[in-house]
């Protein structure tokens, strides 16, 4: 029905869009619909709230401003731990093994008696710079991937589908633990892990909001005209689909920072003396006897993981609402 | 239907393979499985010994080493090139072989069956705990909708949603095992009531956060559904409103929960790794922890094979059920 | 993070046998098992047998001075041969010294009957001699089921225990062995020269568990039976020492049928035919294995067994099983991981007894003298000043573990007091490090020399160890840090594909044991003698002294070897690693076994204990 069905020439994988259709396209479209809904549920936002009006929705809120003001604070923190006043965190002896917070050491110090706030201050770091390098992989590569998909639809389109739902089809933790077992334990590898995690939902959020666009007015206009197909992703698409992928980024790289953490606790995060990351402070203090006497080695980066990731979810909730992503994936 | 069911059965077939090959693929041009199958030998240079450039430095009867490295070529089929490979060894499922573990010369059939027991109950009981907490928690929240406790929760979810699970498991384990010891701190297998006993920390590790996602989907369709005409009429046959709740408008507002029900069993098997880690449980998890560590290929290749089979099916029969449940699909 | 090790496939055997090292001559040194959790210094190396109870006073007085003048004073309570029986146990710190006497006080009237539950750190592929290569914990359940040939009395030296006598022909290239006769199998077999032979054959054959004894037998013709009770075993030069090969698995003995049997349905080696007070009941493979009491034991006459039970539960995390002891539920465990240690100590007062054993093997770093950065022997040098011994025994030992200069416990007659090693000293390493990198550029990067850090783990134990050596190496040498799995490690190790490795070694019963570990005849494509330095002299020296029995001048020679180890500065020791049993208190007996001759048996030897003659009040 669409000049788009004459390019592919298949008229049953142009069931996607507004026009209703009848018989097993448009059950397929409900059903990629319910997945997509599936996987943002799952990527543990709390839904929308019905009752909630779209003045509430439009207005971010000073909670908002305090988890962007945390995030600030880390990136910040991620970004100068070198030159901030604070103790060498590879300093083994810094003070005695295990001591509690004190003027010294504001977090106290761990087995082998380093600063834990140095370490807390470098452990961002690793987190953040994972965490975000993860989610532009995964933003660049599936969103290329789901925006072509979406566009050309058919063939190109089921086959990527079905490289997500492969890719869909590990369970996350499982996939990554095995490529960071498999390969050497660099911050490159480890990024790329997660961030190959994050391709397929990533990717199939873009192709959801591609097939919509692909079917508004602006962009029939510009194929009317004769516009070639990179020019039409690019110029026309690209910057619309882009807003509800960004949208999510916040969320994204909450996972991704968690993501990181448990490989970190599994000993197969990034290696290295110098690699200092959160998840590896937890696991180190987290052997009974070590919980039990000295609770401040893993209490600290616990409460400091979670206001972040606490911060990444509700700053980025907040802006999905903002924009409206849902409903503009849909 | 039936044709929608019999496409879905081929593209679940499709993705197992799919799944397998990669995997396949991955742990045998990533490793070296002849390493774990000969060790050190696997450094030998046979072609060159054969060919006389190398001196054979085997210890006792001559080229034993090249022998034993050609023999476990042929045995594990390491002399065929990757496909081949996993043809083979997709024909050795088929008949029930799951290969040999490397760790130990048990069957992988046997590592499973010993470890999958634990992990099942785990994720169980983890299902339990967030249905239990969940839809209780869903059903107040959504009865004072935007009053002082729903607000509580939404920030009470936000937040169990937040903390990774390894961090959530540390902090029950310290505050639960440790310093008010209601729970034992390590995991007892000896008896099923020391086991179930043992499991609830976990279970609680992966079910709390599970519980905030599942009471926020219940309580948003709770109040869409309390918006439904036969819940008007209820009320006004002047049912006390609990019962309404419970007896009318909770059971079709659990369609959002069954729906991510595949999803989430998928999030918690990858949360049982890193559970059963903190809490000493001999399970699946762990094993594949192990194994992944240890390089012990048919190990991971048959663990992965079945998480993402559950997965996989999982998924499926909720599709199934989804298209099979939902009126809109239904009606046409 | 300790190997299983297993046998069948094809030829995985070497990685095996390269962990299984350790059980070497004699004896068992071993996997601990345990995936993936803390463990602190993993067993990598050899490590043979020996060991011994409990360094006086628990509380680990801290990482005595080399030379304590308090020790020399103490004079009276000699240097001794072996590591001695003298366990102790830690409630209240005994002063030193007196250490040995004390124990668990005994109740006088030995009571019978009762389960025995213990906590094994790993499980094994099976409970054969002859095919399943043994650890330390696998021991806990061997011993009960077998009687060795010979075993070690409280002062380290050999006595038969299965065997009736044992005899050097000649120069001591051959000794006879002698049976005792009327002794019967589990199945009611009787025990004849031909079941020794049957078994030694069959392990001689096994790649696993000969590699560290093969070489020290005949090739051709290693034993021949001399009559119905008697074999003749060969070596390949004169040894004073032979039995001690014997007291490990080597020793202990199968019916000749009964092997047969087993080779043909593998299933049987969980189930085997021993001699030993206690035969195996029922065996589920990681879960448990229970030993009932032989009723017909072939030594009821001479040696009282009391338990009629005794239940072997794995349980690879040592924190784990600690828990387990102090709540009641094993009661008894082994371990060697600092805070399975400190907690044992810390539950004293809930019916928790210790007995610790320094005079086990060493933690230390391994030095590969041909590898291209380490060959110059001014990188070792400079990588042992470099090192903060003392930072390690303090953070990583915390008081359970003794600072450790030399191969030797310093209450080892053996030790040679004057060495001192010379780690801490890091302004020594600067003007080395520099000069190296002025003549070996390639070697070095910024001015500090590469270098390939191998250690086993993953574990937090690993971790820690490897962070703080970072930190103190961190000057003068840029880290490759390579953490693997222990058997994988081993692989990288043997092959010498490593520059610095992290390991346990040493620590036999008899140093006549550990000799395959420096030996230049274990250098090749695979080597035993990890440290890859040949030294033709110590070599001369450990032949002299395995051929004689003049404890004078073998305690001379050992002096003299370990004067060559510090100058070749192959290898830093960093702690005399401490194997320590934990038992309720009620279990009684633990040390003061004895043996068939009426000799006390060694106990704690590296963590093997027997727990035949245990009984519970």
């Amino acid at each position: 029905m669409t000049a788009d069905d004459r390019k592919t020439g298949n008229p049953t994988a142009s069931g996607e869009g507004p026009v209703p259709r009848k018989g097993r396209a448009s059950r397929e479209r409900l059903l990629w619909r319910f997945r997509i809904l599936r996987l943002v549920r799952s990527s543990r936002v709390p839904d929308d709230d019905p009752t909630e009006d779209a003045a509430v929705r439009r207005r971010l809120g000073f909670s908002f401003w305090l988890a962007v003001a945390w995030l600030l604070i880390m990136a910040f923190v991620a970004a100068f731990a070198p030159m901030l006043p604070v103790a060498d965190p590879t300093k083994v002896a810094f003070g005695g093994p295990r001591e509690p917070p004190s003027a010294d050491a504001w977090f106290g110090t761990d087995a082998l008696g380093r600063d834990v706030f140095s370490r807390t201050v470098h452990g961002a770091r690793i987190s953040l710079a994972v965490g975000g390098f993860a989610i532009v992989f995964g933003m660049v590569v599936g969103g290329s991937l789901g925006i072509v998909a979406g566009y050309f639809r058919g063939r190109l389109d089921q086959a990527v589908g079905f490289a997500f739902f492969v890719l869909l089809s590990f369970p996350s933790l499982v996939l990554a633990i095995l490529i960071t077992a498999t390969l050497d334990r660099s911050l490159l590898v480890v990024s790329l892990t997660i961030g190959i995690l994050a391709v397929a939902p990533v990717g199939l959020l873009a192709r959801a909001s591609t097939l919509v666009f692909a079917e508004r007015e602006f962009v029939a206009a510009a194929r009317v005209l004769g516009a070639r197909h990179g020019r039409i992703i690019v110029r026309e698409l690209l910057p619309n689909v882009v807003i509800p992928m960004g949208a999510l980024t916040l969320l994204g790289m909450a996972i991704a920072v968690v993501a990181e953490g448990s490989l970190a606790f599994l000993g197969l995060s990034v290696a290295g003396e110098d690699a200092i990351s959160w998840g590896k402070m937890i696991v180190d203090g987290a052997g009974l006897r070590d919980l039990q006497n000295a609770t401040h080695v893993t209490m600290f980066p616990v409460v400091v993981m979670f206001l972040t990731v606490l911060s990444l979810n509700f700053a980025g909730d907040r802006i999905r609402q903002y924009f409206d992503v849902k409903e503009l994936a849909f | 239907m039936a044709r929608f069911v019999v496409r879905r059965v081929v593209l679940l077939v499709a993705v197992l393979f799919a799944v397998t090959f990669l995997g396949f693929s991955a742990m045998n041009l990533l490793g070296d499985p002849l390493v774990n199958v000969v060790g050190v030998l696997a450094e030998l240079d046979c072609e060159g010994i054969e060919a006389g450039l190398v001196e054979d430095t085997t210890v006792d009867a001559a080229s034993r080493d090249c022998d034993t490295v050609a023999a476990a070529k042929a045995q594990y089929h390491l002399d065929q090139p990757v496909p081949v490979r996993y043809v083979l060894w997709v024909g050795d499922l088929a008949t029930g072989d799951f290969g040999t573990s490397f760790q130990n010369d048990q069957p992988v059939s046997q590592v499973i069956r010993e470890k999958l027991p634990e992990t099942l109950i785990l994720l169980v009981m983890a299902q339990i705990v967030s249905l239990g907490v969940a839809i209780p928690w869903g059903v107040i929240a959504a009865y004072r909708a935007n009053r002082a406790f729903d607000r509580g929760s939404t920030v009470a979810s936000f937040g169990l949603l937040s903390v990774p699970n390894f961090a959530l498991g540390v902090v029950l384990l310290y505050l639960l095992a440790l310093r008010w010891q209601v729970f034992p701190s390590a995991y007892e297998g000896d008896n099923l009531g020391g086991l179930v006993f043992s499991m609830v920390l976990p279970a609680v590790t992966l079910g709390l956060p599970l519980a905030a996602s599942y009471q926020r989907l219940l309580r948003t369709d709770l109040i869409t559904t309390l918006q439904e005409d036969f819940v008007h009429m209820a009320r006004a046959k002047g049912l006390p409103p609990l019962r309404i709740m419970f007896r009318h408008a909770l059971r079709p507002s659990m369609f959002s929960v069954i729906t991510v029900f595949g999803v989430s069993t998928g999030a918690l098997i990858g949360g049982s790794l890193v559970v059963e880690q903190i809490f000493g449980i001999p399970g699946i998890g762990r094993e594949i922890v192990t194994a992944v560590v240890r390089d012990d290929f048919p190990v991971v290749l048959a663990i992965v094979m079945l998480v993402a089979c559950t997965f996989v099916v999982l998924n499926f029969v909720v599709d199934l059920l989804y298209s099979w449940l939902d009126p809109r699909v239904r009606a046409r | 993070m300790q190997v299983r090790l297993h046998l069948r496939p094809p030829a995985r055997w070497l990685t095996a046998a390269l962990a299984f090292v350790s059980v070497a001559a004699a004896c068992g040194g071993g996997g601990d098992g345990g995936d993936g959790q803390p463990t602190p210094a993993v067993e990598a190396a050899p490590s043979s047998e020996s060991g011994a109870p409990a360094q006086p006073a628990g509380t680990g007085e801290e990482a005595p001075a080399p030379a304590d003048p308090e020790r020399e004073a103490t004079e009276e309570q000699e240097l001794l041969v072996a590591p001695v029986d003298t366990t102790t146990t830690t409630a209240p710190p005994p002063d030193e010294g007196e250490a040995g006497a004390e124990g668990p006080a005994e109740p006088a009237e030995p009571r019978y009957g009762g389960t025995l539950r213990i906590g094994a750190f790993a499980e094994g592929d099976g409970l054969n001699p002859a095919s399943n290569a043994f650890s330390t914990p696998v021991y806990l359940m061997a011993h009960p089921v077998f009687d060795p040939l010979a075993y070690f009395d409280t002062e380290g030296n050999w006595v038969p225990v299965l065997a009736e006598s044992w005899t050097k022909v000649g120069d001591g290239t051959v000794w006879r062995m002698k049976l005792r006769e009327g002794v019967r199998f589990h199945d009611g077999t009787e025990l004849d020269a031909d079941d020794v032979v049957a078994t030694f054959r069959a392990q001689l054959a096994d790649p696993v568990i000969s590699i560290a004894f093969r070489s020290g037998f005949h090739p051709e013709e290693p034993m021949r039976k001399v009559d119905d009770y008697t074999v003749e075993f060969v070596g390949v030069r004169p040894s004073a020492h032979l039995p001690n090969a014997f007291t490990s698995q080597l020793g202990m003995i199968l019916p000749s049928e009964w092997l047969e049997r087993a080779a043909a349905d593998p299933s049987l080696n969980q189930m085997p035919v021993g001699t030993g007070p206690f035969m195996v009941e029922s065996r589920i493979q990681d879960e448990a294995t229970v030993l009932v009491r032989n009723p017909d034991y072939w030594a009821a006459d001479l040696i009282d067994i009391y338990l009629d039970r005794i239940e072997v539960y794995p349980i690879p995390d040592s924190a784990v099983a600690a828990q387990r002891l102090i709540a009641g539920d094993l009661d008894l465990i082994v371990v060697s991981e600092t805070s399975a240690i400190l907690t044992l100590r810390e539950a004293a007062d809930r019916g928790v007894v210790t007995f610790e054993n320094h005079r086990s093997d060493e933690s230390m770093l391994l030095i590969n003298a041909q590898s291209a950065a380490f060959s110059d022997i001014r990188a070792r040098q400079a990588l042992t000043f470099a090192t903060d011994q003392d930072l390690y025994v303090e953070l990583l030992g915390e008081g359970t573990a003794e600072a450790a200069d030399t191969m030797f416990h310093p209450d080892l007659i053996w030790r040679n007091p004057d060495i001192v090693q010379e780690t801490n000293t890091p302004e020594r390493a600067g003007p080395l490090v520099a000069a190296y990198c002025a003549d070996i550029p390639e070697n070095c990067s910024d001015g500090r020399i590469n270098m390939r850090f191998a250690v086993p783990g993953p574990s937090v134990e690993s971790d820690r160890t490897v962070d703080l050596m970072a930190a103190t190496w961190g000057e003068f040498f840029t880290l490759d840090t390579r953490v693997k799995p222990l058997d994988e490690m081993i692989i990288d190790v043997a092959l010498g594909n490593y520059d610095v490795a992290l390991a346990d070694a040493f620590g036999s019963v008899d140093p006549d044991n550990d000799v395959l570990f420096m030996e230049c005849g274990s250098i090749g494509f695979i080597s035993l003698n990890f440290t890859r330095h040949c030294d033709p002299e110590r070599d001369a020296l450990m032949y002299e002294q395995r051929a004689i029995d003049d404890l004078d001048r073998r305690v001379e020679i050992w002096h003299r070897i370990q004067e060559i180890n510090r100058d070749a500065y192959t290898a830093i020791f960093l702690t005399h690693s401490n194997f320590t049993v934990g038992a309720r208190d009620n279990v009684h007996n633990i040390c003061g076994q004895i043996g068939p001759t009426g000799d006390e048996l060694f106990c704690n030897n590296q963590g093997r204990i027997w727990p035949n003659q245990i009984w519970l009040s």
